[in-house]
């Protein structure tokens, strides 16, 4: 395999894993500030979104909450944006296709379709969730074929090895994310509702919070939060090797 | 209100014109009542739907080009296409196949000779002063006999049907001949669309070609091995083209290079894998002569190789198609490849070209200069449509400065009298119906050693503008899905 093909399917993977967590993230973050108990600030979860997409912002400012939400998910003169990503995770697929099955190039086109064509308006009033997730329906797709429709060599490899780094980087910019979200939250953690509240939110946008309920009911804490995301087989198998250690 | 009138409600078939669908005559195809019974049986907005279900299509498999310019901001088009597929009767194919490779042989031939003894130079069947100041001709190529003494590997040969109901050569391209990954694609999405009326004919199938393809590939390999390594150059995928390089890279399962992915070293060419150097033996460059080796070529070219024409004279490696090709494509010499059949063949031409006056020639220009209303005029080295202009639209002021452009530098020009090309009924987005547009053909050909082959069908290319000659997709062209049926 050409050492730049190898080089173009490590970054389809990348791509196309970190869109699915700005998705995830946008989503739960945002709908938890919605209902939050306390009156939790929304201008400082909004900032803290901007924060975990590495888009800059003025600190004392407050922000607009639809023009955030635009320049998260649509805006195309923003290399961090959901669009650019996967726009990023198309091109670099597409100068690759011809290694990859047909059925899989489809699919991360018709992802890159399905963001790129979504109506602005509708997504900044009441399209979020449906905006977001749709991405995660695109994106399992795009698993579906790429582990389904190639053959498990070199190509596939390199692709999953570009989701797999990505998927490390990912969780452990979540967590120190809402490790500090928690602590500024809460009063260093005094206000227990709301502590309580935001590992709710944290097992949530890990995909976590289901399962985590089936094994600690209703009780959430950091140990606990921690303890199902390293220990339990289908998490474990999930986070990077250093997570396990 | 055009609910009612059906889609076939303005179509009146020109007068003086040959429309291929309606005009009855001995090419017609009786293939053409069972569409146009299924055409008529639908109400326009049951055929807008399959109209834009056939754009979907093309949309989700990426069959697109990017524009970039201010106002769309990369957005991506794909090529329009139409519905109603161009008929060709299997035994006018049959005749058009002979015709094509008794030309292409002899262009090979041609090419041998220019590149080597000069035959047809001395014996003044050609001038030579035409060969020399085409800027296709290469010196460096002298003397060099490739593999199988091919030059033109892959030829797309433009044909026209007059309303004298022949088809007539409108041009040769035996560069970077490109349109046939939307032979494959349209194909496929007529199947897609309208798959009941395949079911009523016998079409020839067009998909053979990427295997056909890497055949001819691997007989030129300059390495008698049994599975050489071919690769396919791409620019780049920017490249308006790079998704037909894309699609025929993966169709034969070769790789899709670019120039910064094979270096050269001992004249020999290698690709970077992960796995280290891999030698390569050929190589389908889809990049023109003048960017391939910037050691020979243009020095600021980035698509090239250093070094590869290098490698490519000592043997150790094959171009497709060969550098210098372009100096047979050249219209100014195109007009005598019926000269060229008889001179190396000894045969009668199957095919008839335009007729075209060369005005480097004292006696063309003339006559050139004083009939010049009637005439097309295009530039010798142009492909793509551009440069051509047709001269009954021309105000007087207008022909004037053209005479002064001619005149300023003939051997940079060609007329050809205005021929009518064919009509044929096309859907028209706009107006929610069919009506006459011009079409022509783009024909495939392929030259391996000892090894030629035709695609059954090509690239039916349609003028989508009302009463346009200009077919090019560049120009606002669309192209069909062409059928070879037998009758």
């Amino acid at each position: 395999m050409l050492a730049r093909v190898a080089n173009s399917l490590f970054w389809t993977g990348r791509y196309i894993e970190r869109s699915e967590h700005l998705a995830r993230y946008l989503k739960v973050q945002y709908f938890s500030i919605l209902d939050a108990p306390m009156s939790q600030n929304k201008d400082f979860i909004l900032k803290s979104i901007l924060t975990m997409y590495g888009i800059a912002f003025e600190a004392d400012e407050p922000v607009n909450e639809q023009a955030v939400l635009v320049e998260l998910g649509m805006d195309s003169g923003n290399p961090n944006s959901i669009l650019s990503t996967v726009f990023a995770a198309r091109e670099n697929a597409r100068s690759v296709r011809y290694t990859i099955s047909t059925e899989l190039w489809e699919v991360i086109n018709q992802y890159y379709l399905f963001v790129k064509e979504y109506p602005t308006d509708f997504y900044k009033t009441r399209g979020l969730f449906d905006f977001t997730i749709n991405i995660a329906k695109h994106c399992a797709m795009v698993r579906s074929y790429l582990d389904h429709t190639l053959i498990h060599d070199d190509v596939w490899m390199f692709i999953k090895l570009g989701m797999h780094l990505e998927r490390a980087v990912q969780i452990i910019r979540i967590l120190t994310s809402k490790i500090h979200d928690i602590e500024v939250v809460t009063d260093n953690g005094l206000n227990f509702p709301l502590r309580q509240y935001q590992w709710t939110v944290t097992l949530k946008v890990l995909e976590a919070f289901d399962m985590h309920r089936r094994i600690n009911k209703t009780s959430h804490t950091q140990t606990s939060t921690f303890r199902i995301l390293i220990h339990t087989r289908i998490f474990r198998d999930r986070l990077p090797l250093i997570f396990r250690k | 209100m055009d609910e009612e009138k059906g889609l076939f409600h303005e179509y009146s078939v020109p007068s003086g014109l040959l429309d291929e669908v309606f005009t009855a005559q001995a090419s017609t195809h009786s293939a053409y009542s069972l569409i146009n019974a299924l055409f008529h049986s639908l109400s326009p907005a049951d055929f807008k739907k399959l109209n834009e279900y056939a754009k979907l299509s093309f949309l989700n498999q990426g069959i697109t080009y990017a524009v970039y310019d201010e106002s769309s901001n990369g957005t991506e088009k794909i090529f329009p296409f139409d519905l109603f597929p161009r008929v060709i009767r299997k035994n006018e194919w049959s005749m058009l196949e002979n015709g094509l490779i008794q030309r292409n042989t002899a262009l090979n031939l041609f090419l041998k000779d220019v590149y080597s003894d000069q035959k047809i130079l001395k014996d003044k069947i050609v001038p030579s002063s035409l060969v020399y100041s085409s800027p296709h001709y290469l010196e460096i190529m002298r003397g060099f006999s490739p593999v199988g003494d091919v030059f033109c590997h892959i030829c797309g040969t433009d044909l026209i049907r007059h309303s004298d109901g022949n088809f007539y050569i409108l041009e040769d391209n035996l560069r970077c001949p490109s349109g046939v990954s939307y032979v494959l694609s349209n194909r496929e999405t007529m199947k897609r669309t309208l798959s009941d009326i395949f079911k009523m004919m016998a079409v020839e199938t067009v998909n053979q070609y990427p295997t056909m393809l890497f055949q001819m590939l691997k007989s030129v390999s300059p390495r008698p091995v049994e599975d050489p390594h071919c690769v396919l150059l791409t620019p780049g995928q920017y490249n308006s083209a790079y998704y037909e390089h894309s699609f025929l890279a993966q169709s034969m399962g070769i790789d899709l290079v670019e120039g910064r992915d094979l270096f050269v070293e001992n004249n020999t060419v290698y690709m970077k894998t992960i796995r280290g150097a891999v030698r390569v033996d050929v190589i389908y460059r889809r990049v023109d002569d003048d960017f391939i080796d910037p050691e020979v070529f243009r020095k600021d070219s980035m698509l090239g190789v250093k070094g590869l024409i290098r490698a490519y004279l000592a043997g150790n490696v094959t171009l497709v198609n060969a550098p210098g090709t372009g100096v047979s494509d050249d219209k100014a010499i195109c007009s005598f490849v019926p000269d060229m059949i008889r001179y190396y063949l000894n045969e009668e031409p199957i095919l008839h070209n335009v007729p075209t006056y060369i005005c480097e020639r004292e006696k063309d220009l003339q006559y050139v200069l004083e009939h010049l209303p009637s005439l097309v005029v295009k530039p010798v080295d142009m492909s793509g449509g551009y440069g051509v202009t047709v001269c009954d639209r021309l105000s007087q002021s207008e022909l004037q400065t053209l005479k002064v452009k001619i005149k300023s530098n003939p051997r940079n020009f060609i007329a050809q009298p205005k021929m009518l090309l064919s009509v044929h009924s096309t859907y028209i987005e706009e107006n929610n119906c069919f009506e006459p547009r011009h079409i022509d053909l783009r024909s495939f050909t392929l030259m391996g050693k000892d090894y030629t082959y035709v695609l059954r069908g090509g690239l039916t290319r349609v003028a989508l503008k009302r009463g346009s000659l200009i077919v090019n997709s560049s120009q606002g062209g669309g192209s069909k899905d062409t059928w070879v049926v037998a009758e």
